[in-house]
């Protein structure tokens, strides 16, 4: 295997301590033969190029999948070993392999980060970034409106970890301010809340963890970099399931976290034990999808708002939730969301749960299914999946009321998910 | 990895403080409350450029003379120096290749007492500080002996002890109603409070375990040592510091041994002036430039520096003269503190370096010895720069 690019010499034998450490933070990890592009380049031209593996063999246009679980030992691999930077150079599967590294180089070039890591699930970038950022003792400040998966792990594990965690109301700047304490490490939040679409105040949440030394640490599963790149807002790691939108044919289960080396390579260290990396096939299926991010976000984001302005016309729904309508609450998201809101739309049914089960049944082209962020329309209600695990009052509490429906949106034509939804509410 | 520490974490940490001086300053602190004979300590969270690092640590000491004696603060600021000072050279080892089998280091220490057993004379310090260093390593002589020698100028809290420094310490006085009233207390010089009769011993006996963390304990004689299980203690740096928070860090542990002093020494003076103090407690902080430890910047000093302690009373007091009294109080305590004597004064330290084979090293740590070791460094660093510029190579 070639050197890596991030592989310069270190200290070493004829290298002295003092101000003679050599090796500062390079962005990577990537080898030679990956393609690495312009920063000014559009999100269409990185999200198919950068970080693709050149084959130098072949010339293959794409990147090859390296199903090698353990690469041969070198003098890089070595030196890396007595030096320390084993992250550049690949030696096992779980510490970096060249399709981790393709598909988290163009994860980093899309979010704008010096670098990025793969996991083998959202879940595993979350758990795995939250205790690495944080101490035993410390706190993190986060809401109840986050996935459920996280929330279960911010209740129920964080605590046991010696993490305390306080659920705030994520659209309230001044609550959250009030609940940092002086061991507060983290503030964790999701760009658009699951299923209400509630925004944070992003801009006024990295303005606060710069002030008080905090990290700000934001799930930007929903709306993806095409449409939001939060490190540019002043968060310091910025966190997908790749499930979703990233890898976006609903046929594969990833994660990613990206920012700063600094950062990254923290992560990536408590990877390495808590062990939920991605593999070969899984990275390849993520780069695969990436490359048609941008295509695909368009027609996402256009057949969301005309569904949502349509759905916002129909007799048979009390609500809509889409920041693209003009009574959208929370308006600010517009001035940092340019490109649009993703698809996701939720709204509610007349006649409450019972009318959206009917609802549901009548439907033909969305499935029925949990998750979101795949080319094909997916539908559920909240009640009895994601948000079941909450009390009624709780539910209430978080504002989904009865006869609410979460729709992603996928990239069908738009007139047949009208026609197929219009005649599934009319026939209620 | 070598010794247990990210040697490639090392490196990126000094290319991003050389570019970006806000990211080495850490800032250490600790909390400090009376209970019965007993001073309780928290660490408090640290600030280490712009992020915050939390931490879970508590500590009880006691003064020797307690009826279920426990860790004393001289205990603990002998730890406190031999844990940064064999920190250091578990960093100097590792920069320069050396793989360790064993580090130990051995503090010993006097307070000279009175005819009863009390500290005689708090302006002397800790007198006659030696550390005996073991080191089983595979290297030269030579190269054992100068990382030793970059321990004494670079060790945040040998040098804190070497250098005469300052603190700063402000007296607050809380009434029942919540009212506080703060005062500064003058840096007084101590005076010796009676003929000097024997003296105590400390000793502080530290083992690296790998990577930052040492295992440590103490003893104080004569007195104590037969009344009590020798405390262990577990000294290690943060994650974030290359460590796995295994422990309080040496800056937090001087911490915890001034702050106990303060607060246990203002508590009997309280009791014997019959002052009615309902609660003591003491705050703590300093403040660590690692472009200093590193000699990243010579103009910064690698001393653990701007140390402060707040001490906050309550009492049910009303009138202003009270304010006077308790400031005069913490005033008193202050001048008997023998561990902010050390911080004071311009100190000394013996050190002698072996490994199991051989004498390596000794020599007196002092100003001169810091700063002529200090020119040594920098004069060899130009030269190499010169050679390698010479040499059409990219200067180091
Ligand atoms: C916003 C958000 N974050 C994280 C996750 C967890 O990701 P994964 O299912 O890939 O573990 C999900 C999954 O539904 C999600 O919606």
């Amino acid at each position: 295997m070639s050197k890596a690019i991030g592989d310069p010499a270190g200290p070493g034998a004829d290298r002295k301590w003092s101000n003679n450490l050599r090796r500062g933070r390079v962005p990577g990890p990537r080898l030679p033969e990956q393609r690495v592009m312009d920063d000014d380049l559009g999100m269409s031209t990185r999200s198919v190029h950068s970080g693709t593996y050149i084959d130098p063999a072949t010339g293959s246009v794409g990147t090859p999948i390296f199903t090698s679980s353990t690469y041969e030992f070198n003098e890089h691999t070595y030196g890396a070993f007595d030096q320390g930077h084993i992250r550049d150079v690949p030696i096992y599967g779980r510490y970096g392999t060249p399709n981790q590294w393709v598909v988290q180089e163009k994860v980093a070039a899309l979010e704008n980060a010096e670098s990025a890591v793969a996991f083998a699930s959202g879940m595993a970038a979350i758990t795995t970034a939250l205790l690495t950022l944080t101490n035993r003792g410390g706190h993190i400040v986060s809401s109840r409106d986050v996935y459920g998966g996280t929330y279960n792990l911010l209740r129920e594990d964080m605590p046991q970890f010696g993490r305390d965690v306080t659920f705030t109301d994520p659209t309230d700047i001044r609550e959250i301010e009030a609940a940092v304490r002086p061991e507060t490490q983290v503030l964790f939040f999701e760009t658009l809340t699951n299923p209400l679409l509630k925004s944070i105040p992003l801009p006024e949440l990295g303005e606060l963890a710069r002030r008080e030394n905090l990290l700000l640490v934001i799930d930007n599963t929903f709306l993806t970099p095409y449409c939001l790149r939060p490190l540019d807002l002043g968060a310091h790691v910025v966190i997908h399931s790749a499930t979703k939108y990233l890898g976006g044919h609903s046929d594969l289960t990833a994660g990613v976290a990206a920012g700063s080396r600094k950062y990254m390579d923290r992560i990536w260290t408590e990877l390495l034990k808590l062990g939920g990396s991605l593999d070969a096939f899984g990275c390849f299926l993520l780069e695969r999808g990436l490359k048609t991010l941008a295509v695909r976000m368009r027609t996402h984001i256009e057949n969301a708002n005309l569904l949502a302005a349509f759905l916002n016309e129909h007799p048979r729904v009390t609500a809509v939730h889409h920041p693209s309508l003009s009574g959208y609450p929370y308006p600010r998201l517009r001035e940092w969301c340019a490109t649009g809101f993703g698809g996701m739309v939720s709204f509610e049914v007349e006649g409450g749960d019972e009318a959206a089960l009917k609802f549901l049944d009548r439907l033909t082209i969305p499935a029925v299914a949990t998750s979101l962020g795949g080319v094909e329309s997916l539908v559920s209600l909240p009640f009895n999946t994601s948000h079941s695990f909450l009390t009624v009052r709780q539910r209430r509490e978080l504002g989904i009321q009865p006869g609410l429906v979460r729709l992603s949106v996928g990239i069908e034509d738009s007139a047949d998910l009208i026609t197929d939804i219009d005649t599934a509410l009319t026939g209620i | 990895m070598r010794n247990g520490l990210n040697i490639s974490g090392v490196s990126e940490i000094v290319h991003e403080i050389r570019e970006n001086g806000a990211e080495a300053v850490i800032r250490f602190s600790t909390s400090t409350a009376v209970a019965g004979d007993r001073a309780e300590v928290t660490v408090g969270t640290a600030h280490h450029g712009t992020f915050r690092m939390a931490r879970d640590f508590r500590l009880a000491l006691t003064g020797a003379e307690a009826a279920d004696p426990g860790l004393t603060p001289v205990e603990a600021a002998a730890a406190a120096i031999g844990a940064c000072v064999l920190i250091t050279h578990v960093h100097g080892y590792s920069a320069r290749g050396i793989s360790l089998t064993s580090l130990g280091v051995r503090v010993t220490a006097t307070v000279p007492t009175d005819a009863a057993g009390r500290v005689a004379d708090p302006s002397a310090g800790l007198r006659d500080l030696r550390y005996d260093i073991t080191v089983d390593a595979e290297a030269t002589e030579a190269a054992l002996a100068q990382v030793t020698q970059f321990v004494t100028c670079f060790s945040p809290n040998h040098r804190a002890f070497l250098d005469a420094g300052d603190y700063d310490l402000s007296s607050v006085l809380v009434r029942p109603g919540g009212t506080a009233t703060s005062r500064p207390v003058p840096v007084t010089a101590p005076a010796a409070t009676a003929p000097a009769a024997g003296e105590l011993t400390v000793v502080a006996e530290l083992q690296w375990e790998y990577g930052t963390e040492a295992h440590v304990s103490t003893a104080v004689s004569p007195g104590i040592e037969a009344r009590r299980a020798a405390p262990t203690l577990v000294v290690d740096q943060s994650k974030q510091m290359l460590g796995i928070d295994r422990g309080p860090n040496p800056q937090e542990m001087l911490l915890t041994a001034i702050s106990a002093e303060l607060a246990l020494g203002l508590s009997a003076l309280a009791r014997e002036r019959g002052l009615p103090l309902s609660r003591i407690e003491v705050d703590g902080g300093g403040r660590l430039d690692i472009r200093g430890m590193m000699n990243v910047d010579p103009a910064v000093p690698a001393r653990f520096h701007e140390i402060r302690f707040v001490v906050r009373c309550e009492a049910d007091l009303d009138d202003d003269p009270d304010d006077d009294k308790v400031a005069a109080l913490v005033t008193e305590c202050a001048a008997n503190s023998t561990l902010l004597a050390v911080l004071r004064r311009a100190n000394t330290a013996d050190v002698r370096l072996r490994s199991p084979g051989a004498e390596i090293l000794t020599l007196r740590s002092d100003a001169a010895q810091v700063s002529a070791f200090i020119e040594q460094i920098v004069r060899q660093q130009r030269e190499q720069q010169a050679a390698a510029a010479r040499a059409g190579g990219d200067p180091a």
